[in-house]
């Protein structure tokens, strides 16, 4: 159920009529109002304007739909893979695993880099947040929180903190210090509270103010020091699973995604929504900005992950292919905006070529589902978590020295349109329509080193 | 409506009754059930009508946004990606000298 307004069952003196009973605490344009019920239905009955029903209003919105949508289409002159046809493909990747980082018990369900490129936050099911340093595996610092499922963690940009936050419907905010024997636990402090999951956390620019999403769909800005409520984001109607701020210094917006498949950009000064995406066909799993900041791209259930542009206010490519049918569960751009990484549930990580909207890589080797994709501040290295318990970090080879791409093998019949990769690897079944999970495999390769290909080609 | 007439019924057969405790906590069991529920009867079409006030409020809004063409929010990506894919890491490589996440070599002290 979503809250669209916070219902607290507290006993007193109503505001309107003084009288003492049952109180609804709701929100008003972000002001607390404390009515009884009944003087909540007179408030709602004055704000009926003459002629106005529900009716009037419905076909008054559907046409207002109907003129959005063609205002969209008005602009929609060319295809971005179109313009994007000139320029040079992107040479083959040799990315490789550099590091695996086993210590969690359970899935891990949540990763963030830190602002110094090597440091790297994780939470999982068993209610375990782990601080990495990736450069030497060492792990800095453990914090036990009293609630499974962890979904939400991040780094404060000072690298001081992290924020944590999943199933106790809170978010808290965990000090960390350089004293080893420190029980960090005991200095956790709680600063969000919902009324559902909090599905995702991030600090503004500062360490001092966190954003959160919730299951109860809404978004919330929170005061670390003193825990109060800034501005408060009500417009999904349904979980809201992932959020993204804006990149820019001055950045004041941020992107959401929720289970009501829409995506939706919002100004954090005034609580407003700004813009709206309506076209994934099922739940957005993931939000991320494109770094220049004009573009964000999502990750749905749907197979597909989307590309949107917000100055022209409409999705402008689609990543999607046949043979993905799992969903996707997260996204994140390389560091120009050139490749896209993409987690998905059938344990794989698709790299596309954002502009020209083809898939240029796969990486395999986790043996469960992925559940978040990061790339490092510097865009030097991937970082995956997945619930195989593990995160692999993957970084590239040496410049000019690319691993040869794998020789074209028995390439399936029914991606003839695009450009497939060649799936040396892969098992077919009779139709080649549906391909075997690739859990056999445990290492990360470029399909291109045929030592483990070999034993599986499709005869 | 309907529980709310129940309430307000047995509301006034237990003040009749003078169990002051028990009314309040009966009342407040009620009502959060009331509240789970999301409220029947005149609720539901004023919260109704209040959402759909709201949702055509921020169609309007949306309406209004400044729009440029598709053309020239592609040319403006494909730019941004161009001029620095040289940064990019993950694209062109690195010198294997620089690459944080090389292989931890052995040194030999002479």
């Amino acid at each position: 159920m979503c809250d669209q307004t916070f219902m607290a069952a507290t006993f007193g003196p109503c505001d309107s009529c003084s009288k003492a009973s049952p109180l609804m605490n709701i929100y008003i344009k972000s002001e607390a109002i404390n009515y009884c019920s009944f003087c909540v239905e007179m408030m709602a009955c004055q704000g009926l304007q003459k002629g106005e029903t529900l009716a009037t209003l419905k076909k008054e919105s559907e046409n207002l739909k109907k003129k959005l949508e063609e205002e969209r289409g008005k602009l929609n002159d060319i295809e971005l893979h179109q313009v994007a046809e000139k320029v040079e493909a992107v040479a083959a990747l040799s990315l490789k695993t550099r590091r695996v980082l086993k210590g969690h018990g359970n899935k891990v369900l949540c990763v963030d880099w830190c602002k110094d490129k090597r440091r790297l936050v994780s939470s999982s099911q068993d209610g375990k947040v782990i601080v990495w340093d990736a450069f030497t595996l060492n792990k800095e610092h453990g914090v036990t929180l009293p609630c499974t499922w962890v979904m939400a963690c991040a780094y404060a940009p000072s690298g001081c903190a992290v924020a944590c936050g999943g199933l106790d419907n809170k978010c808290s905010v965990v000090p960390l210090s350089l004293d080893r024997n420190e029980n960090l636990a005991a200095k956790k402090k709680s600063v969000a509270m919902h009324t559902n999951y909090v599905s995702g956390c991030s600090f503004t620019n500062s360490d001092m103010q966190l954003l959160t999403s919730s299951g109860d769909g809404t978004c919330a800005l929170w005061d670390v020091e003193s825990g109060q409520l800034l501005q408060s984001f009500h417009g999904h109607t349904a979980d809201v699973l992932s959020l993204d701020l804006a990149p820019s210094e001055t950045g004041n917006t941020f992107v959401s995604g929720g289970c009501d498949m829409k995506a939706n950009v919002w100004d954090m000064r005034s609580g407003q929504n700004i813009q709206s995406f309506e076209s994934h066909e099922s739940d957005i799993n993931c939000v991320k900005y494109y770094p220049s900041g004009d573009a964000f791209a999502s990750a749905s259930d749907d197979a597909t992950c989307r590309f949107y542009d917000l100055r022209a206010d409409r999705e402008v490519a689609v990543y999607q292919k046949d043979s993905i049918i799992f969903g996707a569960s997260s996204v994140d751009f390389s560091l120009s905006g050139r490749l896209l990484f993409t987690g998905y549930n059938d344990y794989t990580i698709n790299v596309w070529d954002v502009l020209k909207g083809t898939r240029v890589s796969i990486l395999l080797g986790h043996e469960n589902r992925i559940s978040r994709v990061r790339v490092s501040p510097d865009g030097t290295a991937l970082c995956s978590a997945s619930w195989d318990n593990s995160l692999r970090i993957e970084g590239t080879g040496p410049r000019g020295n690319p691993t040869h791409p794998a020789p074209q093998l028995h390439p399936p019949a029914h991606s003839g349109r695009s450009q497939s990769v060649p799936r040396a690897d892969r098992i077919y079944s009779p139709s080649n329509k549906f391909l075997v999970f690739p859990w056999v495999f445990s290492q990360w390769e470029w399909l291109g080193k045929s030592s483990k290909g070999s034993a599986l080609e499709p005869s | 409506m309907h529980i709310e007439h129940l309430l307000s019924i047995s509301g006034v057969k237990l003040l009749a009754s003078g169990e002051r405790g028990e009314i309040f906590s009966f009342v407040l069991l009620l009502y959060n059930i009331l509240s789970s529920d999301n409220i029947t009867g005149n609720m539901t079409s004023n919260s109704n009508l209040s959402n759909m006030r709201r949702l055509v409020e921020q169609l309007k809004l949306e309406a209004s946004v400044e729009r440029i063409k598709v053309s020239q929010a592609a040319a403006e990506l494909q730019q941004f990606c161009l001029q620095n894919a040289g940064k990019d890491a993950l694209l062109v490589g690195v010198p294997t000298g620089s690459n944080p996440f090389r292989e931890p070599r052995s040194c030999a002290v002479v």
